[in-house]
Protein backbone atom coordinates (compact mmCIF):
# COMPACT_ATOMS: atom_id res chain seq x y z
CA UNK A 1 0.00 0.00 0.00
CA UNK A 2 1.65 3.18 -1.16
CA UNK A 3 0.44 6.76 -0.88
CA UNK A 4 -0.32 6.58 -4.61
CA UNK A 5 -2.67 3.64 -3.95
CA UNK A 6 -4.50 5.66 -1.29
CA UNK A 7 -4.79 8.62 -3.66
CA UNK A 8 -6.20 6.40 -6.45
CA UNK A 9 -8.67 4.73 -4.06
CA UNK A 10 -9.75 8.17 -2.80
CA UNK A 11 -10.42 9.52 -6.31
CA UNK A 12 -12.08 6.30 -7.53
CA UNK A 13 -14.22 6.12 -4.38
CA UNK A 14 -15.24 9.78 -4.72
CA UNK A 15 -16.35 9.25 -8.33
CA UNK A 16 -18.14 6.00 -7.46
CA UNK A 17 -20.03 7.59 -4.54
CA UNK A 18 -21.02 10.57 -6.72
CA UNK A 19 -22.27 8.29 -9.48
CA UNK A 20 -24.28 6.22 -6.96
CA UNK A 21 -25.86 9.42 -5.65
CA UNK A 22 -26.57 10.58 -9.23
CA UNK A 23 -28.31 7.28 -10.08
CA UNK A 24 -30.50 7.62 -6.98
CA UNK A 25 -31.19 11.30 -7.69
CA UNK A 26 -32.16 10.74 -11.34
CA UNK A 27 -34.44 7.84 -10.40
CA UNK A 28 -36.07 9.93 -7.65
CA UNK A 29 -36.75 12.73 -10.13
CA UNK A 30 -38.13 10.38 -12.78
CA UNK A 31 -40.08 7.64 -10.97
CA UNK A 32 -40.62 9.25 -7.54
CA UNK A 33 -39.19 8.53 -4.10
CA UNK A 34 -41.35 5.45 -3.36
CA UNK A 35 -39.41 3.11 -5.62
CA UNK A 36 -36.23 5.10 -6.35
CA UNK A 37 -34.44 3.97 -3.18
CA UNK A 38 -34.85 0.24 -3.70
CA UNK A 39 -34.38 0.34 -7.48
CA UNK A 40 -31.22 2.45 -7.29
CA UNK A 41 -29.77 0.10 -4.63
CA UNK A 42 -30.43 -2.89 -6.88
CA UNK A 43 -29.07 -1.11 -9.94
CA UNK A 44 -25.81 0.19 -8.42
CA UNK A 45 -25.03 -3.00 -6.49
CA UNK A 46 -25.64 -5.42 -9.35
CA UNK A 47 -23.89 -3.34 -12.03
CA UNK A 48 -21.05 -2.53 -9.59
CA UNK A 49 -20.56 -6.22 -8.80
CA UNK A 50 -20.61 -7.07 -12.51
CA UNK A 51 -18.08 -4.36 -13.28
CA UNK A 52 -15.80 -5.59 -10.48
CA UNK A 53 -15.92 -9.04 -12.08
CA UNK A 54 -14.67 -7.47 -15.31
CA UNK A 55 -12.00 -5.40 -13.52
CA UNK A 56 -10.66 -8.44 -11.63
CA UNK A 57 -10.25 -10.60 -14.74
CA UNK A 58 -9.78 -8.39 -17.78
CA UNK A 59 -6.13 -7.78 -18.77
CA UNK A 60 -6.89 -4.09 -19.37
CA UNK A 61 -7.19 -3.67 -15.58
CA UNK A 62 -4.26 -5.90 -14.65
CA UNK A 63 -1.93 -3.25 -13.17
CA UNK A 64 -1.93 -2.52 -9.43
CA UNK A 65 -2.75 1.15 -10.06
CA UNK A 66 -5.80 0.28 -12.14
CA UNK A 67 -6.93 -2.25 -9.52
CA UNK A 68 -6.63 0.40 -6.79
CA UNK A 69 -8.61 2.97 -8.77
CA UNK A 70 -11.29 0.76 -10.35
CA UNK A 71 -11.72 -2.13 -7.87
CA UNK A 72 -11.03 -0.74 -4.38
CA UNK A 73 -11.93 2.83 -5.35
CA UNK A 74 -14.66 3.03 -7.96
CA UNK A 75 -16.51 -0.29 -7.47
CA UNK A 76 -16.22 -0.06 -3.68
CA UNK A 77 -17.50 3.52 -3.64
CA UNK A 78 -20.23 2.86 -6.20
CA UNK A 79 -21.74 -0.12 -4.36
CA UNK A 80 -23.02 -0.04 -0.80
CA UNK A 81 -23.81 -2.51 1.97
CA UNK A 82 -24.86 0.12 4.52
CA UNK A 83 -27.56 1.23 2.07
CA UNK A 84 -29.01 -2.30 2.15
CA UNK A 85 -28.78 -2.43 5.96
CA UNK A 86 -30.77 0.83 6.27
CA UNK A 87 -33.15 -0.23 3.50
CA UNK A 88 -34.20 -3.25 5.61
CA UNK A 89 -35.73 -0.87 8.19
CA UNK A 90 -37.31 1.57 5.73
CA UNK A 91 -39.76 -0.92 4.26
CA UNK A 92 -42.02 -3.60 5.79
CA UNK A 93 -40.07 -6.82 6.48
CA UNK A 94 -42.20 -8.83 4.04
CA UNK A 95 -41.07 -6.51 1.26
CA UNK A 96 -37.55 -5.67 2.44
CA UNK A 97 -36.26 -9.19 3.17
CA UNK A 98 -37.12 -10.71 -0.23
CA UNK A 99 -35.81 -7.55 -1.94
CA UNK A 100 -32.49 -7.86 -0.08
CA UNK A 101 -32.31 -11.56 -0.99
CA UNK A 102 -32.86 -10.63 -4.66
CA UNK A 103 -30.06 -8.03 -4.43
CA UNK A 104 -27.64 -10.56 -2.94
CA UNK A 105 -28.63 -13.17 -5.52
CA UNK A 106 -28.31 -10.84 -8.50
CA UNK A 107 -25.09 -9.37 -7.10
CA UNK A 108 -23.56 -12.86 -6.88
CA UNK A 109 -24.69 -13.68 -10.42
CA UNK A 110 -23.62 -10.25 -11.67
CA UNK A 111 -20.04 -10.69 -10.44
CA UNK A 112 -19.85 -14.19 -11.97
CA UNK A 113 -21.20 -12.89 -15.30
CA UNK A 114 -18.70 -10.00 -15.32
CA UNK A 115 -15.80 -12.32 -14.52
CA UNK A 116 -16.83 -14.78 -17.25
CA UNK A 117 -17.27 -11.99 -19.80
CA UNK A 118 -13.75 -10.75 -19.03
CA UNK A 119 -12.33 -14.28 -19.27
CA UNK A 120 -14.17 -14.88 -22.57
CA UNK A 121 -12.86 -11.66 -24.12
CA UNK A 122 -9.33 -12.60 -22.98
CA UNK A 123 -9.61 -15.99 -24.68
CA UNK A 124 -10.92 -14.42 -27.91
CA UNK A 125 -7.80 -12.27 -28.05
CA UNK B 1 -37.15 17.13 -4.25
CA UNK B 2 -36.28 19.31 -7.25
CA UNK B 3 -33.28 18.76 -9.52
CA UNK B 4 -31.59 21.82 -7.98
CA UNK B 5 -31.96 20.35 -4.49
CA UNK B 6 -30.76 16.90 -5.51
CA UNK B 7 -27.76 18.19 -7.48
CA UNK B 8 -26.76 20.96 -5.06
CA UNK B 9 -22.99 21.61 -5.58
CA UNK B 10 -22.31 21.60 -1.80
CA UNK B 11 -23.90 18.15 -1.51
CA UNK B 12 -21.99 16.86 -4.55
CA UNK B 13 -18.65 18.13 -3.22
CA UNK B 14 -19.40 16.75 0.26
CA UNK B 15 -20.35 13.32 -1.11
CA UNK B 16 -17.21 13.17 -3.24
CA UNK B 17 -14.90 14.05 -0.32
CA UNK B 18 -16.72 11.82 2.19
CA UNK B 19 -17.00 8.96 -0.34
CA UNK B 20 -13.26 9.17 -1.04
CA UNK B 21 -12.47 9.25 2.69
CA UNK B 22 -14.73 6.26 3.38
CA UNK B 23 -13.08 4.37 0.53
CA UNK B 24 -9.53 4.84 1.83
CA UNK B 25 -10.61 3.73 5.33
CA UNK B 26 -12.16 0.60 3.77
CA UNK B 27 -8.99 0.08 1.71
CA UNK B 28 -6.92 0.14 4.91
CA UNK B 29 -9.38 -2.25 6.66
CA UNK B 30 -9.27 -4.65 3.68
CA UNK B 31 -5.74 -5.76 4.57
CA UNK B 32 -7.18 -7.76 7.50
CA UNK B 33 -7.90 -11.13 5.95
CA UNK B 34 -8.04 -14.65 7.32
CA UNK B 35 -10.66 -17.37 7.27
CA UNK B 36 -13.02 -14.63 6.04
CA UNK B 37 -12.35 -11.11 4.69
CA UNK B 38 -12.60 -9.72 8.25
CA UNK B 39 -11.58 -6.19 7.31
CA UNK B 40 -14.33 -5.77 4.73
CA UNK B 41 -16.84 -7.33 7.14
CA UNK B 42 -15.79 -4.85 9.83
CA UNK B 43 -16.01 -1.95 7.33
CA UNK B 44 -19.56 -2.98 6.37
CA UNK B 45 -20.66 -3.33 10.00
CA UNK B 46 -19.11 0.01 11.01
CA UNK B 47 -20.63 1.78 8.00
CA UNK B 48 -24.07 0.29 8.68
CA UNK B 49 -23.99 1.44 12.31
CA UNK B 50 -22.82 4.91 11.28
CA UNK B 51 -25.46 5.17 8.52
CA UNK B 52 -28.21 4.23 10.97
CA UNK B 53 -26.94 6.74 13.51
CA UNK B 54 -26.59 9.52 10.90
CA UNK B 55 -30.05 8.98 9.38
CA UNK B 56 -31.63 9.76 12.76
CA UNK B 57 -29.08 12.30 14.01
CA UNK B 58 -29.30 14.50 10.88
CA UNK B 59 -32.95 13.75 10.22
CA UNK B 60 -33.86 17.39 9.48
CA UNK B 61 -30.80 18.18 7.41
CA UNK B 62 -30.77 16.64 3.91
CA UNK B 63 -27.27 17.96 3.17
CA UNK B 64 -25.66 16.18 6.12
CA UNK B 65 -27.69 13.02 5.56
CA UNK B 66 -26.41 12.90 1.97
CA UNK B 67 -22.78 13.58 2.96
CA UNK B 68 -22.66 11.14 5.88
CA UNK B 69 -24.98 8.35 4.71
CA UNK B 70 -24.46 8.38 0.93
CA UNK B 71 -20.88 9.67 1.05
CA UNK B 72 -19.02 8.42 4.13
CA UNK B 73 -21.02 5.28 5.02
CA UNK B 74 -21.56 4.42 1.34
CA UNK B 75 -17.85 4.80 0.60
CA UNK B 76 -16.82 2.81 3.68
CA UNK B 77 -19.17 -0.08 2.92
CA UNK B 78 -19.08 -2.21 -0.21
CA UNK B 79 -21.32 -4.75 -1.86
CA UNK B 80 -19.05 -5.60 -4.79
CA UNK B 81 -16.29 -6.95 -2.52
CA UNK B 82 -18.81 -9.26 -0.85
CA UNK B 83 -19.89 -10.50 -4.31
CA UNK B 84 -16.28 -11.05 -5.41
CA UNK B 85 -15.35 -12.94 -2.23
CA UNK B 86 -18.42 -15.20 -2.20
CA UNK B 87 -18.15 -16.06 -5.91
CA UNK B 88 -14.45 -16.89 -5.51
CA UNK B 89 -15.12 -19.00 -2.38
CA UNK B 90 -17.97 -20.86 -4.10
CA UNK B 91 -15.96 -21.43 -7.29
CA UNK B 92 -13.17 -23.02 -5.26
CA UNK B 93 -15.59 -25.32 -3.43
CA UNK B 94 -15.61 -23.45 -0.10
CA UNK B 95 -19.41 -23.26 0.02
CA UNK B 96 -19.73 -23.25 3.81
CA UNK B 97 -17.34 -20.30 4.06
CA UNK B 98 -19.25 -18.44 1.35
CA UNK B 99 -22.60 -19.01 3.10
CA UNK B 100 -21.13 -18.08 6.50
CA UNK B 101 -19.68 -14.84 5.12
CA UNK B 102 -23.03 -13.93 3.53
CA UNK B 103 -24.99 -14.67 6.71
CA UNK B 104 -22.54 -12.77 8.93
CA UNK B 105 -22.58 -9.79 6.55
CA UNK B 106 -26.37 -9.67 6.42
CA UNK B 107 -27.05 -10.31 10.12
CA UNK B 108 -24.25 -8.17 11.61
CA UNK B 109 -24.72 -5.24 9.19
CA UNK B 110 -28.48 -5.09 9.72
CA UNK B 111 -28.05 -5.44 13.51
CA UNK B 112 -25.47 -2.64 13.50
CA UNK B 113 -27.83 -0.43 11.50
CA UNK B 114 -30.58 -1.18 14.04
CA UNK B 115 -28.39 -0.05 16.95
CA UNK B 116 -27.32 3.00 14.96
CA UNK B 117 -30.95 3.95 14.36
CA UNK B 118 -31.63 3.38 18.07
CA UNK B 119 -28.76 5.58 19.27
CA UNK B 120 -28.98 8.34 16.65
Amino acid sequence: MTSKDFYLVFVGGAIGALLRYAVGGILELTIGSNFAGSLSLLLVNVTGAMFLGIVNFHPRFASESKKSFWAAGFCGGFTTMSGIAIFLYQYPPLLAMPAAAVMFGFGFIGYAVGANLARASREVK
Amino acid sequence: MSAAEVFNPVILLGIALAGGLGSIIRFAFSRWQGYLPWGILLANITASFFAGWAVIHFTNDNTWVAITVVGLAGGLSTFSSWAAATVQMSASGRLFRSALYTLLTLILSSTAAYFGLLLG
